[in-house]
Parts: structure tokens; C-alpha cells; sequence
């Protein structure tokens, strides 16, 4: 299930996990910054977002709420990236962006009034 | 620094560049709290109204005795409530310290409509980049 965002999305019960466009990292990079791109944190936990709606059922869905999102490490747009989501609860969803096997940003997102 | 000393237009002092740069003129800056408005209208989605919080975060941090250079990162968001998912027109952001800590500087931000209508609300935590585990 290609989106604009989302090369691929596999969904099993409550976890997903889907790898970002190449071409769509690198746009979010552009203007941040010449030289030294890297992605910026909101753009970031859209990426996270977008799947997190996904999984809840509502794509194209803004969460009414992002608890908290931690980043670790830059996240440079030419690597390849891999979003998790798990449904922790109703309306909660817990995700996480790789690199390989390393955890870049985590984030835990609300949807309120979700299916 | 000094209100009277700053510049009135954001992009001198943060490395963003077109598009990703969303502030424009500083519009009031007062010691721990500054408010500059976008430096575009149109179109937001939620996303870009946060980076916009971000980057004014970034930049009130900065003016902080002490505070990072233009290097600076996220190193956390929290309670981000997005009240306007999307949002027609010019926008303003506010920002706020509210706490210091060893390197890192936690921002209440605020994002308005033109009209003073609440867009979206978050902490923002600035850290030096020299920090390695920090991002974006």
C-alpha cells in the first residue's frame, strides 16, 4: 500500500511498519539546511503521524495530540527509513523511525475520536 | 541582546532557507519570550505549523545569554495539541522559556492565526548541536 510518503505499509493487527520515499526525505530536507541537510523534527513526526492514522484507521488523520517525541539523532535524508507504529491503546500510538537497526526519534501520538 | 540591537528579520540569524524557512520579522522580543510572524501565508499543515514553533524556539534559545548558536537542534517535543490541523493565511508565533537545564532550553510555544485564533500549542526543548544524540 504505496502513499506519497510511504514506499510500502504493512499492516498486522495493531503494529505497522512502513519505509519512507527516498524522494519524500529528500524534499522535506530542502531549506534544512544547504550543505548540512538534515530532516526537521516536525517533519519528522509527520512522517510518524501520517502511519500512526494509518493504524487507527483514519489515513490522512493530524493526531489531536503528540505527547512526546525525543530525537536522538539527526536523520540525514539520504538513509533508509523505517517507521513503527503500535496501537498501545484506543486512541494511542506508539512509533518509532529507524536507520538500520538504530532508533532515531520516538513518539507517542493521541488520536482523539478515532474508530 | 538587546531588543533595540536585533535584527528585524528572523533569517539573519537562523540557517534555514526557502522553503524550509517559515519566520519572518521578529515582531517583539523581550528578554525570555519573543513573537515573530511567518514570513509566508497560504497554506499550513500542522507539520509546518510546528516546525514554525521550532524554529522560534530555536532562535528565542539562541538570544538567551549563553544560548546555542544557529546550530542548535530539537532535542524534544511534548504536549503538542493541534487545535487547527490545517490553516489559511499569515501566522504568528510565540515563544517562551520556561526552563533551563545544563545545555538545554525548554520553550512553551504558542501558534496563532492572524486573527488570534489558537493553531497549536507545544514545549519545545532546544539543545546545543554539539550535542550527539540530539536532532533535526
Amino acid at each position: 500500500m504505496p502513499t506519497r510518503t510511504f514506499a510500502t505499509v504493512a499492516i498486522a493487527r495493531d503494529t505497522a511498519r512502513a519505509w519512507v520515499h527516498p524522494r519524500r526525505a529528500a524534499e522535506l530536507c530542502a531549506g534544512h539546511f544547504p550543505g548540512d541537510p538534515f530532516l526537521p523534527a516536525a517533519a519528522l513526526v509527520g512522517i510518524m503521524a501520517e502511519l500512526g492514522a494509518i493504524l487507527v484507521g483514519s489515513p490522512g488523520r493530524a493526531p489531536a495530540v503528540v505527547e512526546r517525541a525525543l530525537f536522538h539523532r539527526p536523520v540525514r535524508p539520504h538513509e533508509q527509513l523505517e517507521v513503527i507504529g503500535e496501537r498501545a491503546e484506543m486512541h494511542t500510538v506508539a512509533t518509532e523511525l529507524r536507520v538500520g537497526s538504530e532508533r532515531r526519534v520516538q513518539a507517542l501520538l493521541r488520536f482523539d475520536g478515532c474508530p | 541582546m538587546n531588543p533595540g540591537d536585533l535584527p528585524g528579520d528572523a533569517a539573519t540569524l537562523l540557517r534555514h532557507r526557502p522553503p524550509a524557512l517559515l519566520l519572518g520579522t521578529i515582531v517583539r522580543f523581550e528578554d525570555t519570550a519573543i513573537v515573530c510572524a511567518s514570513c509566508r501565508a497560504g497554506r499550513w499543515e500542522w507539520p509546518a505549523l510546528l516546525e514554525g514553533a521550532a524554529q522560534t524556539a530555536g532562535l528565542l534559545a539562541g538570544l538567551q545569554p549563553g544560548g546555542p548558536d544557529n546550530r542548535a537542534v530539537i532535542a524534544e517535543l511534548r504536549d503538542v495539541r493541534i487545535v487547527a490541523p490545517v490553516h489559511d493565511g499569515s501566522v504568528m508565533f510565540h515563544a517562551a522559556v520556561e526552563r533551563r537545564l545544563a545545555g538545554f532550553w525548554r520553550c512553551q510555544t504558542v501558534v496563532q492565526s492572524e486573527h488570534g485564533s489558537r493553531l497549536l500549542e507545544a514545549r519545545v526543548t532546544v539543545a546545543r548541536s554539539a550535542r550527539p544524540s540530539a536532532c533535526a
